[in-house]
Parts: structure tokens; C-alpha cells; sequence
């Protein structure tokens, strides 16, 4: 599955009575990478479906991992729940060197995990498929009143807002205190 | 450390860039909508690029009109001192003791807020039952960044109207400009603003004192129904300007009072015959003609 998919890169199937070395090019296994999510539970991807992904692209690319090292040390992502992270895999599977599709109906309809995983991908910089979460967030606002909307979000009105924000700074005045008195404290 | 912070309201927090780009696949409408769910939604939501394809702005002694792309709202004077606001001619709101003009002008406020607004067709028309709606043009007086234009439709009471809309519009996006200015007074200010003078086509209904037509001389295409005092030195100028122009294409002007043909004819030797004058000359670098026609209403070039 993995070779024909590298082949269609490369004109060599299609002269199969070439020299050994240039016929062995396509024959290169695809190298897999390992990640996991909150859960701990290890998916193997391939680089092709993680190309999608521009921040793991660029770790692979600037730290030069290779592939035992990508075995023994799978690519933790604390911050993202492992089924939605199963998600992200998956749809990096599905569309791996193909084209994205204009529309992607295969999104979660559940808005928790729709905000999740539009978290998860912002994260991971998957460009096409945050699009699609973006334009399914979009629909679920179109329409909707101010208050729906709120609902949505789970957004508190100004009012809550505001004291919201009073006890925030509250309490960012506390730590700075704090901070500072235990700076005072390192300085003696 | 002691990890003991009051419970914080559970609510979704996604980075401003991804909502920035969630709103930006929202209409105007429902950009309205987002703007009253919170502070932190009506910032972004003003510092998103807006584009409308249409925007028009009716203005009358006793109501205003808007349409964004294919809304239209209109609100009502209220015999009752109140105003009555009309959604795409069907849903009607009653407010009660309040003046339609100051919530009309709110409203085009709020709407014209973010800084970068581009708008395909901007139609401004202040009826003469509403002279002056001075509280209108101050919204687009007090906006920082102009607006991206590219076609502009106005009809107004006085000069210093349109030279106030005009302002509040980019000048490098402007294409299009058709102006209606049904009143005596001098129009001079409008034709010296650089928007107009960039402009690839002008429409104008207004009268136009021979001396302004300088500012015409780089516009491709442009047609004006009034010139007043118009002598044959105007004339050879615009065909001089015409001449030397690479882009120029088209040109009618009617005139106030009727031409002397034969006098011009005379002045600028040029062959009168049946009292209509008609010249062909060549362009310069181009193997292009100019032609032009004068009759005793009207002088027409065109770029053959």
C-alpha cells in the first residue's frame, strides 16, 4: 500500500526492467513516526499523513529524528485528548498525498468535540483541515442570535464577564505580590 | 505552590486567529450578531476585512434606506414620534420615542467600523427632501482608514457632500464615479480631490466650470451633461491632453449655453460644415486617431 503510494511519485513502475538501484527508489518502506495524546495510547503515522501537520513536519525536519529514535520516543501531545487526537490521525490518514476535497462532512456534529478538535489542529498547524473546522463553526453560528451564540461559546455576558475579569485580576495582583516578595526573599 | 484558585467560568476559549478566521466566513448580518456576544467578539469582529458587493445609502426627509449586498433595512419616521424599521420589506419593528436618523446613522456606524472595508458598489442618494443629513457624513468623516471603493454612485445636495464622501474613499480603488450635483453652486472642490482626478470613468450631473476640466485630462472615459463657459482654448487643451494620452478613450461634454460654431471654427481653424465642426488627428506613438465632433450642443472625442 505504502510503495505504491511513494511509486506514484516516481515514473520507475512504469519501467519496471531498469537498473536495480533506480527500480529499488520506490522500494524504500515509508518511514512511520509515532504520537500520542493525553491518553497515552501510541498511533503509528506515516510520514506522508504527518506532512500535513506543518509543526510536526518541522520537528522531524529540524531535529532529524530517525526512525528508531521516532520508536523509542513517540511525539507526546499532552494538551490533546486522545480521541481526538485519533481523529487528527485518522483524517491525516485518509488524505495523505491526496488533494483535499472542498468539503469535509466527516466532522464532529458534537460541539465540544468540534472545539476540541479545532484546538487540537490549530496546534498542530493542519491548515486544510482547520479550514473545514472553521467553516463547520462558522455554520453553527450562522443564524443564530446573540444569545445563542453565547450558548454555543458558553460565553457569560458582559455583566459576569466584567467580574470575571475583577477576580482575574485580583488574583494576578496576589501572584505578583507574591512573586515579588519571593523575589525579595531569593535576593537576601 | 499552593494550587488553589477559585473555579474560573468554563467557557471555549479558541485562539483570536482561528475565530478571526471562523467570522470571516460569515455574512454582515451574522457578523452583527457576533459583535453583541462579547467585548472580545466585537473587537475581532472590527478588525476583520469586510467586503460587500453592494452597499447603498438612501436618504429622505421622513426616511433612511439602507442595503447591505441584499438586505435591505429601511427606518420609517413615526407620525408618533418614533421609527419604525422595516427588514427586507416584510418584518417591522416599532421603536418608540426615537428619531429614525439617529438610529440609522448608529446603525451605518456600526457597520461601517472595521478598518478595512471594501465595497464593489457604494450608491449614496440624499434626496432633496433631506438637505443636509449632516450626522450621515460624519461617519464616514470620522473613519481613519478610507474605504475601498470601486464604484461610486452619488447623488447630492451640494458640492461639499460629495467632496465628503469622496474623501472617506481610497483613492487607488476608485474606478468608477458618477456624481449628481442638482444645484447652481460652484463644484470646483470635487474635481481637484486626487480620487477623482485617478478615476478610469466619471459620470457627472453637475455643472462644471470650463476651467475645471484640467483635472479630467486623465480620465480614460468620462462624460459631464454641464459645462459652463466653455471657450475654444478649452478645447485645444482637452485635444492636446487627449493627444499625448495613451490611456484615453472617450470624452462628451454638454454645454450651458449653445456654441457658435462658426466663431470656433474661425478662432481654431478648424472646417465648419452643416454648423457641426468635425476633425480627425493622429495620436502621438499610437496608430490611433482622435476624433472629434463639436455641435452647438455638445463637444464629443473618441479615440478612434
Amino acid at each position: 500500500m505504502s510503495s505504491t503510494e511513494q511509486g506514484t511519485s516516481s515514473a520507475a513502475p512504469a519501467e519496471p526492467t531498469t537498473a536495480p538501484e533506480s527500480a529499488a527508489a520506490p522500494e524504500v518502506p515509508e518511514s512511520f513516526y509515532y504520537v500520542h495524546g493525553k491518553d497515552k495510547v501510541v498511533h503509528k503515522v506515516s510520514a506522508g499523513a504527518l506532512q500535513h501537520s506543518a509543526l510536526i513536519h518541522g520537528m522531524i525536519s529540524n531535529l532529524g529524528y530517525t526512525e528508531e529514535q521516532a520508536k523509542a520516543n513517540p511525539f507526546p501531545f499532552e494538551n490533546i485528548d486522545g480521541d481526538i487526537l485519533q481523529m487528527v490521525v485518522d483524517w491525516c490518514n485518509q488524505h495523505k498525498g491526496k488533494p483535499t476535497p472542498p468539503e469535509d462532512t466527516n466532522l464532529p456534529k458534537q460541539k465540544e468535540k468540534l472545539f476540541d478538535l479545532v484546538l487540537a489542529v490549530n496546534y498542530l498547524e493542519i491548515k486544510e483541515l482547520l479550514t473545514y473546522c472553521c467553516k463547520q463553526v462558522a455554520m453553527m453560528v450562522k443564524g443564530k442570535s446573540p444569545e445563542e451564540i453565547r450558548e454555543i461559546w458558553m460565553i457569560p455576558t458582559d455583566a459576569e464577564d466584567e467580574a470575571a475579569e475583577k477576580e482575574a485580576k485580583k488574583r494576578a495582583g496576589k501572584e505578583a505580590a507574591g512573586e515579588t516578595a519571593a523575589a525579595a526573599g531569593d535576593a537576601k | 505552590m499552593l494550587e488553589e484558585e477559585p473555579p474560573i467560568p468554563e467557557y471555549i476559549v479558541l485562539p483570536s486567529e482561528v475565530l478571526c478566521e471562523i467570522f470571516g466566513k460569515l455574512d454582515l448580518k451574522n457578523r452583527l450578531n457576533l459583535r453583541r456576544v462579547s467585548k472580545t467578539f466585537c473587537q475581532l469582529i472590527d478588525q476583520l476585512k469586510l467586503h460587500l458587493d453592494t452597499l447603498s445609502i438612501s436618504v429622505r426627509s421622513d426616511c433612511v434606506r439602507y442595503r447591505f449586498n441584499d438586505a435591505l433595512v429601511s427606518y420609517n419616521n413615526d407620525a408618533s414620534n418614533g421609527c419604525i424599521l422595516e427588514y427586507n420589506y416584510s418584518k417591522k419593528t416599532a421603536i418608540q420615542e426615537a428619531d429614525f436618523m439617529k438610529i440609522a446613522v448608529n446603525d451605518l456606524s456600526i457597520v461601517l467600523k472595521p478598518s478595512k472595508i471594501q465595497i464593489d458598489s457604494l450608491y449614496v442618494d440624499f434626496h432633496v427632501s433631506h438637505k443636509n443629513p449632516t450626522e450621515l457624513l460624519e461617519t464616514f468623516r470620522q473613519r481613519k482608514r478610507r474605504l475601498q471603493v470601486r464604484q461610486a454612485y452619488l447623488t447630492v445636495n451640494s458640492a461639499d457632500q460629495a467632496i465628503s464622501l469622496i474623501s472617506a474613499l481610497e483613492s487607488e480603488t476608485l474606478k468608477t464615479i458618477a456624481i449628481n450635483v442638482p444645484s447652481s453652486e460652484s463644484t470646483k472642490g470635487i474635481w481637484q480631490l486626487e480620487q477623482f482626478k485617478q478615476a478610469k470613468s466619471a459620470e457627472i450631473s453637475a455643472i462644471v466650470e470650463a476651467a475645471s476640466l484640467e483635472n479630467f485630462r486623465n480620465i480614460p472615459n468620462f462624460m459631464i451633461k454641464a459645462v459652463k463657459s466653455i471657450e475654444v482654448q478649452h478645447f485645444i487643451q482637452l485635444r492636446d491632453a487627449f493627444m499625448e494620452s495613451s490611456t484615453f478613450k472617450y470624452c462628451n461634454i454638454r454645454v450651458t449655453e449653445s456654441l457658435d460654431i462658426d466663431e470656433i471654427g474661425r478662432i481654431a481653424k478648424m472646417r465648419v460644415v452643416d454648423q457641426k465642426i468635425s476633425e480627425v488627428y493622429s495620436i502621438l506613438n499610437a496608430p490611433n486617431h482622435l476624433r472629434l465632433r463639436i455641435t452647438s450642443s455638445e463637444v464629443e472625442f473618441r479615440r478612434m
